[in-house]
């Protein structure tokens, strides 16, 4: 955690020497395309072959994984596919595929409940933030904002979840002990995710002037008109990515909710952690393809509503 | 179509750093053409956004007809929002995700003011600021995101719509900074107090 404390001081350093520059309208910065010619079939190649390495080969031994018995026996007879849909299996628990365990299905609904709900909430604390952090006229309010969002990213989810634990584990005040309850975990969740929404939250309103906002105020706005009908659509790629990021890191994550989850409130992550206590290897590892195929097709759902880039919104 | 008062106007940003403006008094009359012309960072604009509660007064006073408006001794700070004032960025600040047929009935839309009056109001505004061109709901471009129109060709015009929207409030005072030609090419149209500000003599 020292470490992380100087990395941050110095970060900070940097970005106060840092001549910064504003854009007035939503474009950041232009793509521009420039033909590879003769390099071109390699290059593609080797980005494919980068690809087919690092995402396409795990998660095809993932996905082998779940469907053989012994792993890597590659017979026939070695094959099946019990652990995704099969009934009447004659194990202690789990008599069926995961697929049709209602235990599954109800950690499926949580999870996206729970990162859902959490992701869009910091979303949107994170572009206030941002809002905050750049417009504030205090600056030590805008050094504050930014370092105390970012602290949660130094911290190890297991330590945090524990410092969540002791401090709503018996009633505080108008507090009821929040034990067992999902919203500790939203609350703590939101309180991991900000280093993320916060820092796109703030390289988005770096980028925007003040010009749209007080024309908007001259004509008679209000802030909370400026906000809906100025600031939130003109950011609306990196509010999407500032919800997507913390919903995909939220949905994948384990250190939080395997101390703060309890079997009532199960995801996905503690309930694969759980298969493989009873060493259910092959099931377990079915559940955590289950949260890739979420997370993917999460964002490929997001980035086709709002008609953004997930690469795009974080980079400008 | 009130008075614009300033008395004893200092503005500077912190304690140790210049004044940008240093004590300014100014009367500019009801219904005056008001044009401000001096150097790059003369003060010029910051005074407009002092008047418009862009910023706001480190000492003195600012007063539109009977009602104080910024008064560092009063205690007194209208929000922009609150001063009835129109206003053209230098950046002509459009909203670039907005159509132009939103971008210039922002404000109308923001007062609730019944549609069919509306549309007066908007196609009255855009025939004195020479949008004629853009009948509402005839050309296209009306119904386009802003972005898209302010680019190229087109960006001549973005002043034209600017002011428009600006203006179509009817505002107890306008004012326009940096090259707006739009206003001078029919200052007697709307019957309001303007303050124009120019670092260009020959071309303003």
């Amino acid at each position: 955690m020292i470490i992380g404390i100087i990395t941050l001081w110095i970060d900070a350093r940097l970005v106060r020497e840092a001549r910064r520059f504003v854009t007035v309208g939503s474009k950041g910065s232009m793509n521009r395309q420039s033909r590879l010619g003769k390099l071109r079939l390699p290059a593609t190649l080797f980005a494919a072959a980068i690809f087919v390495l690092s995402v396409g080969l795990p998660l095809l031994t993932l996905a082998l994984s779940t469907v053989m018995k012994v792993p890597a026996r590659f017979t026939f007879d070695n094959f099946t596919l019990d652990y995704w849909i099969g009934t009447d299996l004659n194990t202690v628990a789990l008599q069926t595929g995961v697929l049709l365990s209602p235990d599954l299905w109800a950690a499926a609904k949580n999870t996206l409940l729970i990162v859902g709900f959490a992701s869009l909430t910091s979303g949107i604390l994170g572009l206030l933030v941002g809002y905050v952090v750049i417009r504030t006229p205090v600056r030590a309010l805008s050094m504050y904002l930014r370092q105390v969002t970012f602290l949660p990213y130094l911290v190890p989810g297991i330590a945090f979840a524990a410092a969540y634990l002791s401090l709503f584990a018996v009633p505080r005040g108008p507090m009821p002990a929040l034990y067992g309850t999902v919203t500790i975990l939203i609350l703590a969740l939101i309180a991991d995710q900000m280093p993320y929404a916060s820092r796109a939250g703030i390289s988005a309103m770096t980028q925007l002037g003040k010009d749209p906002e007080e024309a908007a105020q001259i004509v008679g706005a209000s802030w909370f008109r400026r906000m809906i009908a100025i600031v939130i659509p003109i950011q609306k790629g990196s509010l999407v990515t500032g919800v997507l990021l913390p919903f995909i890191s939220g949905i994948k994550g384990l250190s939080l909710f395997v101390i703060l989850a309890v079997p009532s409130s199960d995801v996905l992550t503690t309930y694969s952690l759980r298969l493989v206590d009873y060493h259910y290897t092959q099931a377990a590892n079915a559940v955590v393809l289950i949260i890739a195929a979420i997370a993917y097709f999460g964002t490929l759902a997001a980035q086709k509503l709002t008609k953004t880039n997930l690469a795009e919104g974080l980079g400008s | 179509m009130p008075t614009i008062n300033i008395n004893g106007a200092q503005k500077n940003y912190g304690v140790n750093s210049a004044n940008a403006v240093s004590d300014l008094d100014l009367e500019i009359r009801d219904g005056e053409f008001m044009c401000l012309l001096g150097p790059s960072g003369c003060g010029k604009t910051t005074t407009l956004r002092m008047i418009a509660g862009l910023e706001n007064l480190s000492g003195g006073e600012i007063r539109i007809g009977d009602r104080v408006v910024d008064s560092v001794n009063g205690g007194v700070f209208v929000q922009p929002e609150k001063r009835e004032m129109g206003l053209v960025f230098q950046s002509y600040a459009l909203w670039p995700h907005m159509t132009i047929e939103r971008n210039t009935d922002f404000g109308l839309r923001l007062r609730k003011i019944p549609k069919p009056n509306a549309r007066r109001v908007l196609k009255r505004s855009c025939r004195r600021w020479t949008l004629r061109n853009i009948a509402i709901a005839i050309l296209p471009s009306f119904r386009r995101p802003a972005a898209a129109c302010c680019s190229g060709a087109h960006a001549g015009n973005q002043s034209g719509r600017s002011v428009t929207g600006r203006t179509a409030l009817k505002p107890r005072c306008a004012f326009a900074s940096g090259n707006a030609r739009r206003v001078e090419a029919d200052p007697q149209g709307i019957k309001t107090t303007i303050v124009f500000v120019t670092h260009d003599q020959w071309n303003p």
